[in-house]
């Protein structure tokens, strides 16, 4: 399946640049990624280049073993690639070792799990902190104050996680993203547990944290809904972006997965 | 379900090699005591049966006490006529012993008495009759020629024709060296250094003249043993008895197997505690997995399985654990009666080169007792899986995070009292046996009550580990989390701890006790001995005789000891002293009559012996010697010094008039060191020791001592260890997932090994804890219930105590570097898809 044999209107597939002077949160290059071997082998990327905006919100979408996990562990440093560049503002993470990449993801990426996304014996506080104190760093008060309000949890500070509901741990896990200013944070699935009313309440935080705050996000989703919250929808098929919306909408994403699918 | 336990137990090797381990070191330990004890008992079997083999009769004194080998008084030598002229008696010999120690070409006494004893004997000339073999040389030809055994010569590097002092009771005396002999096939018996003279100077330098020690003889072919001892029996006196050949050998392995029993005793116990505290692990285990695998056990109970097929599942793989590990514990245990056998020879105890002795009983008593509690202790384990229900199949399994109840809290509380309570009461009556099992109840009454504690101690310790960051952090509340399996692993590792504790509270308070005593009750300046511990060697009376002609030396008394019952209670060590000069030596107190009136009959008794037999000056007390029984009266009573002198004593005179070998055990002296060492010179066996060094050589006793035990605890502390790891080890499978996500955060492989090891080193410090606090305890009670041996000063060494803490927290950090290696090498993004 190939873009070009879509329907109108679609527009060309505008990959990289963007009208911006800012320079990329993160960039991949050529990015390949192989699982397997001989006729095992799976292409999970398969010469993905791609360029995520500063201050942008961008989805990655596409079917299961689209890729679309590969590419932003890839991209967050999780993951090691076969072949090619990922780019984390300008340091080429493929050249670090475990320490310097664990340094990386925890003073300059922030993390969103569909699940499982605290440490248990710590509390919320503790576990928007973990980062920061990770690193032997505090927290700036004020930031920390406005990234609770922002979210909304003062009153669960001192709770332990099984204490919290779903929604209310995935804003901790927003918090914590949020809490160390990193310069990218990748969520996965982020509100595949939540029921609908929960999870728009944890996309909007996050959309106000890019609106507001300046952040970067990048967000792997299924979820037309969800994809809606972004500046930006990348479509992966078969390890290759096949696609590349620009100010989504549910409807405008449900078009596309429908073109894809077909 | 059998071939699903099978499964179940391949799928998770590794932490079934850790819990096999626990239960095989135990095993191992008894079945190689076992083994071990055999081997020495077998070989000392044959070599005393072997060199009696040729005495069909056996002519000696009874005595009514009970002394090495049946020693009794000695006999009149003429009796020896009597005997050859008894129709059927063949060859006759006369057996003579006493105290004869042999000095090396450096002038030092060859061995060293208190490992082994030293003494004389005659050289027998009838070969039927003799137990030694000539190895090289030949027998002793004239009276100034002498036979050693060949672990001496071998030690001291002597030949035949070599010149050697010999020390006897009287003076040191120069013989030629005409051979080496071996005992039977031994080098020499149970480590001693024997000295072989001819008859003739045997009788001079160990007996007295016309007397030996016993009469040995063959009878004519034909004549059975019983029938010659009948009619030997019959042609001697009464007060001499007559045995068989075989009865004589069967006393001989009766005494030996004796001393054997309390040596195998000791090692056993330590084994004891060493399957106990792999109790512990083995039931912290299958706790842990039994948790684990409660979905999947659910899921068993939800498509059919009973809760006793679920629970006997969980008992069979414990028994196959059980098996293998006590199998395999059986074949450890043939390499540690090896070890054992090279440690015992580096006391100079032989074993022999001949096959192992390995009985079945033994290796079915360590095979029994190994699956046993393997088995018992994942018995709680799998009543607790049968009690899982179907529906827990479609729960969320969240690890037991429960900590105390108030029934736990109850139980603890009532299980330890009840042992404080019998382990006192068993050190107020001397039953050992109700002290070990009050303690066996308090350590399981503290483990009772271990997760009560198990989560604020945590915490505690967690504070200063705040300075350490997050991942210290992380480490306290990990070892709060669950307080069960954190109070499980601690209490394998408390018991260890709380018995190093407890010997290293009892010896600190043993070294100032003496110390308390010699301050207050020595009088003198400086004590000479020979080393030994007994009546079997001391020093010759001619030395007190030579430093008494000396004018510098103001006081010299002299100690002798023996063997003996005073007013029916048997004595090892029953003292005497030269009442004249005893009470400038040592303080005795009040004393109430007069010490040089003791003579021949007089007793002194210490006024809380007095009091409890209602004793007054005047009163008789019966004492019974080796020689027989006399009747003392209470001359004096004393009010102190009886960690010196005992609860009474007599004096020298009235040894002498009983007997008893003119040998002093020790000689108390006052007076100037120079003028002391110029008499002593001239005795290679005396030792001298001024004050500061009778106190460094009993400290230095006391922590030899103290190491054997450390040594031997270390078993039980190593199993401990294991558990930690096994237990770290479960728990961080467990926390896949959530050490990929701190992981993900930043959190570093340095910092994730860090948590690990610090969650370790909480467990260790907190089992540590608990033991010394127990083992303080246990310290305090025995110095009590010793307080009337002179041990009544408690000592807490607050050092000691803190290094044990110090080493047991970096033990626990060691024993987690394989968990916490394994945690910091997660794949990162396997572990946050997990499950």
């Amino acid at each position: 399946m190939t873009v070009t044999s879509t329907a109108a209107p679609s527009r060309p597939i505008q990959v990289s640049p963007l009208p911006s002077s800012a320079p990329a949160a993160a960039t991949v290059r050529d990015a390949v990624k192989v699982y397997g071997r001989g006729d095992n082998e799976v292409r999970a990327l398969d010469g993905v280049s791609v360029e995520f905006a500063t201050g942008k919100f961008t989805a990655i979408m596409g079917p299961s073993g689209s890729g679309k996990s590969t590419l932003m562990h890839s991209v967050a440093g999780l993951d090691h690639l076969t072949s090619g560049t990922v780019l984390i503002g300008d340091t080429d993470i493929s050249t670090l070792n475990d320490r310097k990449l664990t340094q990386l993801r925890r003073d300059r990426i922030g993390f969103i799990f569909q699940s499982f996304n605290l440490v248990p014996t710590l509390t919320a506080a503790e576990n928007i902190a973990l980062p920061a104190k990770l690193a032997g760093r505090t927290i700036d008060p004020e930031w920390f104050a406005h990234v609770i309000d922002t979210v909304g949890l003062d009153k669960r500070l001192q709770h332990r996680p099984s204490e919290l509901s779903g929604g209310q741990q995935q804003r901790v896990a927003v918090a914590r993203a949020l809490a160390s200013r990193p310069e990218i944070i990748f969520a996965d699935e982020p509100t595949g547990n939540l029921d609908s009313l929960t999870g728009a309440e944890i996309l909007s935080f996050m959309r106000s944290a890019v609106r507001e705050l300046g952040q970067t996000i990048v967000m792997v989703t299924h979820d037309p809904v969800a994809a809606s919250y972004a500046d930006r929808a990348l479509f992966l098929v078969d390890g290759r972006i096949v696609d590349d919306l620009h100010q989504p909408t549910t409807d405008s994403v449900l078009d596309r997965i429908r073109h894809l699918g077909a | 379900m059998f071939s699903l336990t099978l499964k179940e137990l391949a799928a998770r090797k590794l932490r079934l090699l850790t819990t096999a381990f626990a239960i095989l070191l135990g095993v191992a330990f008894m079945s190689g005591t076992l083994i071990f004890t055999d081997t020495i008992g077998a070989s000392f079997d044959s070599a005393l049966a072997e060199v009696d083999a040729g005495v069909d009769a056996y002519v000696r004194t009874p005595t009514d006490i009970d002394t090495a080998f049946g020693q009794g008084p000695r006999l009149d030598a003429s009796i020896a006529d009597t005997v050859a002229a008894v129709p059927g008696v063949d060859q006759v010999a006369l057996r003579l012993n006493g105290y004869a120690r042999l000095v090396g070409p450096d002038g030092v006494p060859v061995g060293d008495v208190a490992q082994g004893p030293a003494f004389g004997m005659n050289w027998v000339t009838v070969d039927d009759l003799n137990p030694w073999v000539i190895s090289s040389g030949r027998a002793p030809a004239n009276d100034d020629e002498i036979v050693i055994d060949k672990s001496s010569a071998d030690t001291a590097g002597y030949q035949p024709g070599d010149v050697a002092t010999v020390l006897t009771k009287g003076a040191p005396r120069d013989f030629t060296i005409s051979g080496v002999a071996r005992f039977g096939e031994l080098d020499s018996p149970a480590g001693a250094m024997v000295v072989l003279f001819t008859d003739a100077t045997a009788t001079e330098m160990l007996a007295a003249p016309g007397e030996a020690n016993a009469i040995a003889m063959t009878a004519d072919d034909g004549v059975s043993q019983s029938a010659i001892a009948a009619a030997v029996a019959g042609a001697l006196d009464s007060d001499v008895e007559v045995i068989t050949g075989t009865a004589l050998i069967a006393e001989n392995q009766a005494t030996f197997a004796a001393g054997l029993a309390s040596f195998k005793t000791i090692l056993l116990v330590f084994a004891l505690v060493a399957m106990f505290v792999g109790a512990f692990i083995i039931n912290n285990t299958f706790s842990i997995t039994v948790a684990q695998r409660t979905r999947e056990m659910a899921l068993l109970r939800a498509i059919g399985a009973s809760g006793r097929q679920v629970k006997c599942s969980v008992l069979i793989e414990a028994l196959i654990v059980g098996i293998l590990a006590s199998a395999a514990g059986l074949a450890a245990g043939i390499g540690v009666a090896t070890g054992l056998a090279k440690l015992m020879s580096q006391f100079g105890i032989e074993s022999p080169d001949g096959p192992m002795a390995i009985s079945i009983s033994a290796l079915a008593m360590s095979f029994a007792v190994g699956v046993a509690v393997t088995t018992l202790s994942a018995w709680l384990p799998a009543r607790r899986a049968a009690k899982i229900a179907p529906i827990d199949a479609m729960r969320s399994v969240s690890v037991d995070d429960s900590a105390g109840s108030t029934r736990r809290t109850t139980l603890g509380a009532i299980v330890m009292a009840g042992g404080i309570g019998a382990m006192l009461t068993g050190l107020a009556v001397d039953a050992i046996d109700l002290v070990g099992a009050g303690a066996l109840a308090a350590f399981s009454g503290v483990a009772i009550l271990g997760p009560v504690l198990a989560r604020p101690v945590a915490h505690l310790l967690g504070v200063p580990l705040r300075l350490r960051g997050v991942s210290g952090v992380i480490a306290t509340r990990n070892a709060m989390r669950s307080p069960k399996r954190t109070a499980r692993t601690a209490a394998s590792l408390m018991i260890g701890v709380a018995l190093v504790g407890f010997i290293t509270v009892f010896a600190a308070s043993t070294k100032t006790s003496i110390a308390g005593s010699l301050d207050e009750e020595f009088l003198g300046t400086h004590i000479i001995s020979d080393g030994g511990s007994d009546n079997t060697t001391g020093l010759s009376p001619q030395l007190a005789e030579r430093l008494r002609s000396q004018p510098d030396i103001g006081v010299v008394s002299q100690a002798r000891t023996a063997p003996a019952v005073v007013n029916g209670a048997p004595t090892d060590m029953f003292f005497a002293f030269d009442a004249t000069t005893i009470g400038s030596i040592f303080q005795l107190g009040h004393i109430d009559g007069d010490l040089h009136s003791l003579g021949n009959d007089g007793i002194a008794v210490s006024a809380a012996e007095a009091a409890a037999n209602a004793w007054t000056l005047g009163s008789s007390v019966p004492v019974t010697f080796i020689g027989g029984d006399t009747t003392f009266t209470v001359e004096a009573i004393y009010t102190s010094g009886t960690d010196w002198v005992g609860a009474s004593f007599v004096d020298i005179d009235a040894f002498t008039a009983n007997g008893m070998d003119e040998l002093d055990f020790a000689i108390y002296v006052s007076g100037d060191a120079a003028a002391i060492t110029t008499v002593t010179a001239a005795d290679p066996s005396a030792v001298v020791q001024d004050r500061a060094a009778f106190m460094k050589n009993k400290n230095a006793d006391i922590d030899t001592m103290l190491g054997l035990f450390y040594v031997m605890l270390a078993l039980a502390v190593f199993i401990a260890l294991l558990g930690i790891a096994n237990t770290l080890a479960l728990s961080i499978g467990e926390r896949t997932r959530e050490l990929g996500l701190m992981r993900a955060v930043g959190m570093t492989r340095a910092q994730t090994r860090s948590m690990v090891r610090w969650e370790a080193t909480i467990i260790a410090v907190f089992g540590s804890s608990l033991g010394l606090a127990i083992g303080t305890f246990f310290g305090w009670a025995i110095v009590q219930a010793l307080a009337d041996q002179g041990i009544d000063t408690l000592t807490v060494p607050i050092t000691s105590l803190a290094v044990v803490t110090l080493v047991a927290a970096a033990a626990g950090s060691t024993a987690a570097i394989l968990p916490a290696r394994r945690a910091a090498r997660l794949d990162v993004l396997a572990a946050l898809v997990s499950r």
